[in-house]
């Protein structure tokens, strides 16, 4: 099971959840404050704890010391939201432990010490949560934390205080973006203490029709609590987005399939295509696979394909530099594939 | 941060909202705030919600456009004795420096807290709990992991590493057994 591909519950809506859980260690500064050494020292005193010399995680999670990877390798992970851009972008010392099904990653030493993050496929915050806090109750146990009776887990920045949780979705929003009605959408979900950003976190903008929806407080409520609000909400918000589009394709069934279909003809044959573009087309395959316009595809064969298709996975898969012009030609050729296989009921993995 | 409105300029106007409890933040450039009539007719932006303070600044601190901002009236700079960090540092930075400035900084750090997050306590799940049942865990969650191992070993035919996986699972079941009884026998003291 690989939770940025498969398909889970209201996956027509919501791509993927995602629970972070910030943890700092009580002995040593915030990474932003660290010396070389102690970066390097705190960085071995996580990684050892983790590990703790035991066989099962030794084979089921892969340590990686971000120094000894190649750009194109770690802005692979980011674009598969292994880590984040801002651990791939920091100096040294930075590490990150991945588990084998991908479902959890622990980024060592990014703004907080230790950030673990679970990823679920479809709305199922519950299941990360559960695998996310597993893992920090291992460290808790393992290292002295910084942690006050009052204010909880004690982060770098205080909008991380208390329960260090982000719990997120990705959230696909074709039927409110095409009927304008985004913009109130996501002022309303601001007013209601929920965050709204662009597909690749904060400063990004929202390609097709993707929006990383999360709580914003993280003190004063339980973590199943932040889980319950954001949850209610989504399954609103889910139900909005689902009406929007059968009114959308009742009132108008031909313009819409026109740009299903369209968007469909393209990445089925295009030469060459730029991210934005083949990103901006997918959204389009994807509410044509909700409304069951393309009975040949699976929202599986569009997830694989956006996993594959980001400028440094593209790069990564060919295994040189490539100009830019390369790399849409090969995106093409990689969207192509997967298209095409499986319309003549090839691969399955 | 980037103001939510033009979506291009960086916002240093930060208001919050407390409505019932329920705190929410919005983040704007001063010619946005401006347009929205910040400071001057709230109401406007948030269609006549009400209860909205205004507060402004280049960090969550500072002054600016004349709005009169939360820790103006704290003129004192105090450092933190560990890491150094110096409240000027966190004002700037948006980031403390270790955990000892949260209790450097303590005397300014409820209002601030009540500002971002609308609480003051903590009250998720606590570290530093006493930890038997945290090892029962931690044992449970090894026995899983190794349990996945194996079934990979059988997959890829490796079937040394497996008879070896095997013991170790027994092994450590033997020990969740053992502890869980424990577990079971201290509850009945109690």
């Amino acid at each position: 099971m690989t939770w940025y591909i498969d398909q889970g519950p209201n996956s027509d809506v919501i791509i993927s959840s995602r629970v972070r859980l910030a943890r700092n260690l009580d002995n040593y500064p915030f990474p932003h404050r660290m010396t070389g050494s102690q970066t390097r020292d705190a960085a071995t005193e996580i990684t050892t704890a983790f590990y703790h010399d035991d066989e099962g995680r030794k084979s089921n999670y892969l340590f990686m010391d971000l120094d000894t990877l190649s750009n194109e390798d770690k802005q692979a992970l980011a674009e598969k939201r292994l880590i984040s851009t801002d651990l791939a972008g920091k100096g040294a010392d930075r590490r990150v432990i991945i588990s084998r099904n991908e479902a959890v990653s622990i980024m060592i030493n990014e703004e907080d010490h230790i950030r673990i993050q679970s990823m679920q496929p479809g709305l199922n915050l519950e299941a990360a949560h559960q695998a996310a806090a597993a893992e920090a109750l291992i460290l808790e146990s393992r290292l002295p934390m910084a942690y006050s009776e009052k204010y909880g887990f004690l982060t770098a920045c205080p909008t991380n205080t208390g329960t260090g949780m982000r719990a997120s979705v990705m959230a696909h929003l074709p039927g409110l973006s095409l009927c304008s009605r985004i913009k109130n959408v996501v002022e309303g979900l601001n007013k209601m203490g929920f965050a709204v950003r662009g597909n690749y976190g904060e400063h990004s903008k929202a390609q097709g029709h993707l929006f990383q929806i999360s709580n914003q407080l993280t003190l004063g409520l339980t973590e199943e609590d932040l889980i319950n609000d954001l949850k209610r909400m989504l399954m609103q918000l889910i139900e909005q987005e689902r009406n929007v589009r059968r009114e959308l394709y009742e009132q108008q069934p031909a313009l819409l399939e026109d740009k299903i279909m369209r968007a469909y003809g393209i990445l089925s044959n295009a030469r060459m295509m730029t991210n934005e573009e083949a990103v901006t087309l997918l959204s389009s395959l994807r509410l044509g696979l909700a409304l069951g316009l393309l009975p040949q595809l699976t929202a599986s064969d569009v997830n694989r394909i956006l996993s594959a298709i980001g400028p440094a996975s593209i790069q990564k898969a060919g295994g040189r530099p490539m100009t830019p012009e390369e790399r849409d030609r090969a995106r093409a050729a990689v969207i192509r594939e997967i298209i095409n296989k499986t319309e003549t009921g090839g691969i399955k993995e | 941060m980037k103001c939510e409105k033009c979506t291009i300029r960086e916002a240093n106007i930060h208001l919050t909202r407390n409505r019932n409890g329920v705190v929410t933040e919005h983040h704007l450039c001063e010619t946005c705030a401006q347009e929205q009539g910040v400071g001057f007719n709230l109401s406007k932006y948030f269609d006549g919600l009400g209860g909205v303070k205004a507060l402004a600044g280049g960090s969550i601190f500072d002054t600016a456009g004349g709005i009169p901002a939360f820790g103006t009236v704290m003129e004192k700079n105090t450092t933190c004795p560990r890491c150094g960090q110096t409240f000027a540092d966190f004002r700037r930075s948006g980031l403390f420096g270790c955990s000892v400035c949260y209790d450097a900084f303590a005397d300014r750090l409820d209002p601030l807290m009540r500002r971002v997050q609308g609480s003051t306590q903590h009250i998720g799940h606590k570290a530093h709990q006493d930890a038997p049942w945290q090892e029962q865990n931690i044992l449970k969650k090894q026995l899983t992991d190794l349990r996945q191992t194996l079934r990979q070993a059988v997959e890829a035919e490796e079937y040394e590493t497996a008879a070896r996986l095997r013991d170790e699972i027994r092994a450590l079941e033997a020990r969740v057994d053992a502890a869980d009884s424990d577990a079971e026998k201290g509850g009945a003291n109690i």
